[in-house]
């Protein structure tokens, strides 16, 4: 599965006037496309801290101590705020905890919800145009270099100049075709609801769902959905009849005879059209695009789709896809050489980087060439962008960096220290009791600084040599599909745009999508006239509006009740489905979890202490304190008392020695107050950080309220 | 088994709220009892008036039609049902004096003059209920501290009389006078106390942990400073706290101790009843799990009983003898917490019911949720629904054909 996001090494700590508080401490984990990965844990164990961190709004006095966090090639703790502003909401989406200081109190609930969408859709389409061309651009210039003569150049040239033109008019098509099918989906249930309240003979209000179907019913018209026939123009012109007879103003009379069944025939239409298969618009573009004047309505979708990919196959596709592998293949090759050259280069820079007396402007120069070098030998036609090169630069920089800050700084530290500590003895010798603690000295270890630098290169030359080594297998065919794809996403991207209506038709979708009745009153409140649930509704509603790649979800549903924490969960799992998102879910409810999560990663005091899939952790659970979490809760067998967890997380200024969980632990083994426990692991997607899981340790049972309860669990599945 | 004492009774409360010409029926022909020493869980989805229940029994609002009842006495009235009744019975007068003036039958003044005075009557009787809500209202405290001082009375009047004159008598007197005071103070609405939702926001950050919890002592009127100190300590070691705690401020505690000292103010007055306002659904799960405990043991130590507000079911389920489920004012389905689970009848009740996460992955998987439709689901256009017990203890919100229905479900599953 494609990695989405990797975090690696993340340490995080915070400056306060106690000294630093130390929230996540060397965590590791990797976010797969379309999977959700739920964090567990307690308040303050550092699970909310590592999520601002992904998305970059970690508070001032924040210091972050190692580690990276990879999304598409780049490393987000270290790329510029205004980079990090095409990420954020964009790709990267977040729900906060509290709804009511996550949106603004003094603008009306519509355009908060917009405001992002048409800010975004002119972005990014201008961003998406660009990607395109540039792509497009590199595989003409390699094309130009495979094929050398002048003429071929231009016969080069124009190829890519008829895949660009008709790969947007083919997603243009797309788009209209896509807009029409959701209206005619949206007006088919609208239809079936007013027939629905009819028959139980509910009040409604006739005029206003007849002016609505009247309205929205010829814009389902569409070759390929619905055909405005005289049938359906002498129905619509009775439907308006029957409107005028209703009157403006006063009582709702009954709706007249026939609407009914007219009402009834246009549902039918619909759900034939919704149920339609739909055109190849990629090729049927390209058909278009050359036969202006062909009329294609009447036939068959299948043999409309044969014939016209027979037709851009023959004409176009072959020929650009031969010559697009050629010119990849031509790109990785080069790619490949310079690699070679730069893994001797390497080999010098550590030599370099190993010197005793580093100079700081010779180091960042050295530096500097050597990530310009790393830039340049980059496959840029390949569309995956994965692996070390791509963070090579930001983590080259950060670490000289981290290493001079430590030359420079370290000394003040420590006289700093050495200072307050002799202050504070001097009290201490005076008979005086200071009310206040000397703040640990935060010294950067050099050795460690310089060894830093030099894995930063490691990791590099470990990335080209397996690259290398896999070149045999490379496969410019696959690649060549893989890049028209991508081509494909961008033009969908550019056609794509945000009007003003369409943003606000949007929002009210959004809205009803979240559960909030009469959207259209509710787009003009203020968040001050919502209740809890539905404000956090509306924050959901404004992360979703910009199609993240990414949803992360800080507790989102802590604050609401079962029915709408259910409908919000499932409105989550079924966004995610269908827009192939990957989820980050934190809570600390895990029967929340259970049914959301793929994996669960369950922290305490800023480390992981167990990772595994759902199953892992519901029926094989290994650490104590996932013991305690599943016994602290009751489900609706429990009778017994419950098993509540002694004390409160430690104080993580001063963290404890050895298993920071040891203190609250009923199971805690002599071993887990001297030294941490190391990552155990149980199978192959399950870890576990508990010294129980050592050869050596004592055979411990989890409690017996877990057993109990997973044995119940399992009698369930028989039933 | 003997009769359960009914320590609270709710008939009829309703609790709305006008903004500007739209009124929002929160509360609407509510009616239930709590009996003595019970935990009575009330559950709905935000918005379905059940912390407004809440709010209007401790007469934090005040109500607008119904009565609450507690120990026997009556402590709020609204007058809206008796004010209703007037206005229907006037529109109805009008009507039929309108129908005898079209049909100008010979006794026809005859007939309005007895239709005018069986109108006087009725108002006449309205307004005396009225009237007797509104005393009710307002006296409710003050009539409790009578019946107490009279209690006290009672007690002290034999003793006096048997002395003789003389410093013990003086002594005596003394000590009655100030009882009678102490007495004079009480009130009823002090064996009713509320624990709040959010523990940050129901403390006053400028107060240590000793004066918010001596608070209610010192407005009851104690001015005994080791008593009030003694009580104090009592109250935090019962709820696990140490008195050192008493000079902190609440910032200087976890979330978990902070509910702990919201729970310890309510219970230093001794109270009967606590109304408990989702006091565990702000906090960490371990914590969650603490406080639980600590409400149960206080519970079988004290002899309290609580109104448990919340939405968490499981945590209701656990907690709760009896459970009322709300939806939109209204309670639809009212039964023993183990009948409630295991034969849920009305559909909303099911749909909540389903809606519970369990800690099971495969379980989750495959769950279906069932959505409430009131339109769907229901058919009001022949009979209106009203509460009917369907088994002995078992309410449920329905009219006759729905009843049969049930009945029919009820069967069938046993």
């Amino acid at each position: 599965m494609e990695k989405k996001l990797q975090v690696k090494d993340l340490a995080i700590s915070f400056r306060t006037q106690g000294g630093k508080v130390q929230a996540v401490r060397h965590i590791d984990f990797d976010l797969y496309k379309g999977e959700t990965l739920a964090i567990v844990g307690e308040s303050g164990s550092g699970k909310s801290v590592t999520n601002r961190a992904i998305i970059g709004i970690l508070a001032g006095n924040s210091i972050v101590e190692s580690g990276e966090i990879i999304y598409d090639g780049q490393d987000l703790l270290k790329i510029a705020e205004e980079d990090f502003h095409k990420i954020r909401g964009d790709k990267i989406a977040m729900i906060f905890q509290d709804p009511m200081s996550s949106l603004n109190p003094i603008m009306r609930v519509g355009k908060q919800l917009t405001e992002a969408m048409l800010l975004k859709s002119k972005a990014s389409r201008r961003n998406a145009r660009r990607n395109f061309n540039a792509k497009l651009e590199l595989l003409n210039a390699h094309m130009d270099q495979v094929f050398g003569s002048a003429e071929q150049r231009a016969a080069n040239k124009a190829k890519c100049k008829l895949f660009d033109e008709f790969c947007i008019n083919s997603t243009k098509l797309e788009s209209a075709y896509n807009e029409i099918h959701r209206t005619a989906v949206e007006l088919k249930l609208d239809i079936e609801n007013v027939l629905f309240l009819l028959s139980k003979k509910q009040p409604i209000d006739e005029r206003k769902q007849l002016r609505h179907v009247i309205k929205l019913m010829p814009k389902t018209v569409h070759p390929d959905i619905v055909v405005m026939d005289d049938q359906l123009k002498a129905d619509l012109a009775k439907l308006q009849q029957a409107l005028n007879s209703l009157g403006l103003f006063g009582k709702v009379a009954a709706l007249p005879e026939g609407c009914v069944e007219i009402l009834q025939r246009f549902v039918q239409i619909l759900d034939k059209a919704i149920n339609r298969p739909k055109p190849n618009y990629f090729t049927l573009g390209y058909y278009m695009l050359k036969n202006p004047t062909a009329n294609v309505d009447d036939m068959p979708i299948e043999e409309l789709t044969a014939m016209t990919r027979k037709f851009l196959d023959e004409d176009f596709m072959l020929e650009f896809i031969q010559m697009g592998s050629k010119a990849i293949q031509h790109s990785h090759d080069v790619s490949i050489a310079r690699k070679r050259a730069l893994l001797a280069k390497t080999e010098e820079a550590l030599e370099f980087f190993r010197a005793d007396n580093l100079n700081k402007k010779a180091a960042i120069a050295y530096a500097k060439q050597l990530c310009a070098q790393v830039k340049f030998a980059i496959d840029r036609l390949n569309v995956v962008k994965s692996g070390a090169q791509y963070t090579f630069e930001s983590g080259l920089m950060d670490a000289i960096k981290k290493y001079f800050g430590g030359i420079k700084n370290n000394p003040k530290e420590q006289a700093r220290f050495e200072r307050q500590t002799a202050k504070r003895n001097k009290l201490i010798a005076r008979g005086k009791t200071p009310d206040w603690k000397v703040v640990p000295a935060s010294i950067v270890d050099l050795d460690v600084a310089r060894k830093n630098i030099r894995s930063v290169i490691h990791n590099l030359r470990h990335d080209y040599a397996s690259e290398i080594e896999l070149n045999d297998s490379f496969n410019s065919e696959a690649k060549v599909v893989e890049l028209i794809d991508y081509l494909k996403e961008q033009a969908s991207a550019v056609v794509y745009r945000v009007t003003p209506k369409m943003a606000k038709a949007r929002a009210l979708k959004l809205l009803e999508e979240v559960g909030i009745p009469d959207p259209a009153i509710r787009y003009r409140q203020y968040p001050f006239e919502f209740s809890g649930g539905m404000r956090q509704r509306i924050v959901i509603a404004i992360a979703l509006a910009a199609n993240p790649d990414i949803l992360i979800c800080d507790e989102p549903t802590t604050a609401l009740d079962v029915t709408i924490q259910a409908q919000i969960l499932e409105l989550i799992n079924r966004i995610k489905v269908e827009r192939n998102l990957s989820v980050i879910f934190i809570t600390h409810d895990l029967g929340v979890v259970a049914n959301m999560a793929d994996r669960i990663a369950v922290m305490y005091a800023g480390k992981i202490v167990e990772l595994g899939t759902a199953d892992d952790i519901f029926y094989r659970p290994a650490h104590p304190y996932t013991w305690a979490l599943l016994s602290s809760m009751p489900d609706l067998d429990t009778k017994e008392r419950l098993e509540a967890i002694p004390g409160t997380p430690p104080n993580m200024i001063f963290p404890p020695k050895g298993d920071a969980f040891a203190a609250r632990n009923k199971y805690a083994l002599e071993i887990d107050f001297e030294e941490q426990p190391p990552m155990f692991q149980i199978s192959d997607t399950h870890f576990a950080a508990t010294w129980l899981l050592h050869p050596n340790a004592p055979q411990v049972e989890p409690p017996r309220i877990v057993t109990e309860r997973i044995e119940r669990m399992s009698n369930r599945e028989v039933k | 088994m003997a009769e359960k004492q009914v320590l609270l009774k709710v008939e009829h409360l309703e609790q709305f709220f006008r903004s500007g010409t739209y009124v929002n029926k929160a509360v609407n022909d509510v009616n239930f009892e709590v009996y003595k020493g019970e935990v009575f869980g009330l559950v709905g989805e935000s918005g379905c008036g059940k912390t407004t229940t809440g709010r209007s029994i401790i007469r934090l609002y005040d109500i607008t039609g119904g009565s609450v009842y507690f120990d026997g006495q009556r402590i709020c009235a609204g007058t809206r049902t008796y004010k209703q009744a007037i206005r229907d019975a006037k529109a109805k007068a009008k009507a039929q004096i309108a129908a005898i003036k079209e049909s100008q039958p010979a006794d026809a003044e005859a007939q309005i003059a007895a239709i005018n005075a069986e109108l006087a009557q009725e108002i006449a009787k309205q307004k005396q209920l009225i009237k007797s809500a509104q005393y009710d209202h307002k006296n409710c405290n003050k009539v409790f501290a009578q019946y107490q001082q009279s209690l006290v009375t009672e007690k002290y009047q034999p003793m006096l009389d048997a002395l003789p004159e003389g410093a013990e008598k003086e002594a005596l007197t003394k000590e009655y006078k100030a009882a009678l005071k102490l007495a004079g103070k009480d009130r009823i609405m002090n064996k009713m106390q509320m624990i709040f939702q959010d523990p940050i926001a129901s403390l006053n950050p400028r107060m240590t942990v000793r004066e918010i919890i001596a608070e209610g002592l010192i407005i009851r009127g104690i001015t005994d400073k080791k008593y009030i100190d003694e009580q104090v300590y009592k109250v935090l070691d019962l709820v696990g706290l140490v008195p050192e705690h008493a000079g902190r401020y609440p910032h200087e505690f976890s979330g978990g101790q902070r509910q702990r000292i919201g729970i310890a103010r309510a219970i230093v007055l001794n109270p009967e009843l606590i109304i408990a306002d989702e006091p565990i659904s702000v906090l960490d799960v371990s914590i969650q799990a603490q406080v639980i405990n600590l409400l149960n043991e206080l519970r079988q130590r004290l002899g309290l009983t609580i109104l448990f507000i919340a939405h968490d079911l499981s945590v209701v389920k656990y907690f709760s003898d009896r459970i009322a489920v709300m939806y939109f004012g209204k309670i639809v389905e009212l039964t023993t917490s183990d009948e409630l689970f295991a034969h849920p009848l009305h559909p909303y009740t099911k749909s909540l019911l389903s809606a519970i996460p369990l800690p099971d992955p495969h379980f989750e998987k495959q769950r279906k949720r069932i959505t409430y439709n009131p339109l769907a689901s229901h058919d009001y256009s022949v009979q209106k629904p009203y509460m009917q017990e369907i088994t002995p203890g078992h309410f449920i919100y329905c009219n006759d054909a729905e009843l049969e229905m049930y009945r029919k479900e009820l069967e069938a599953q046993q």
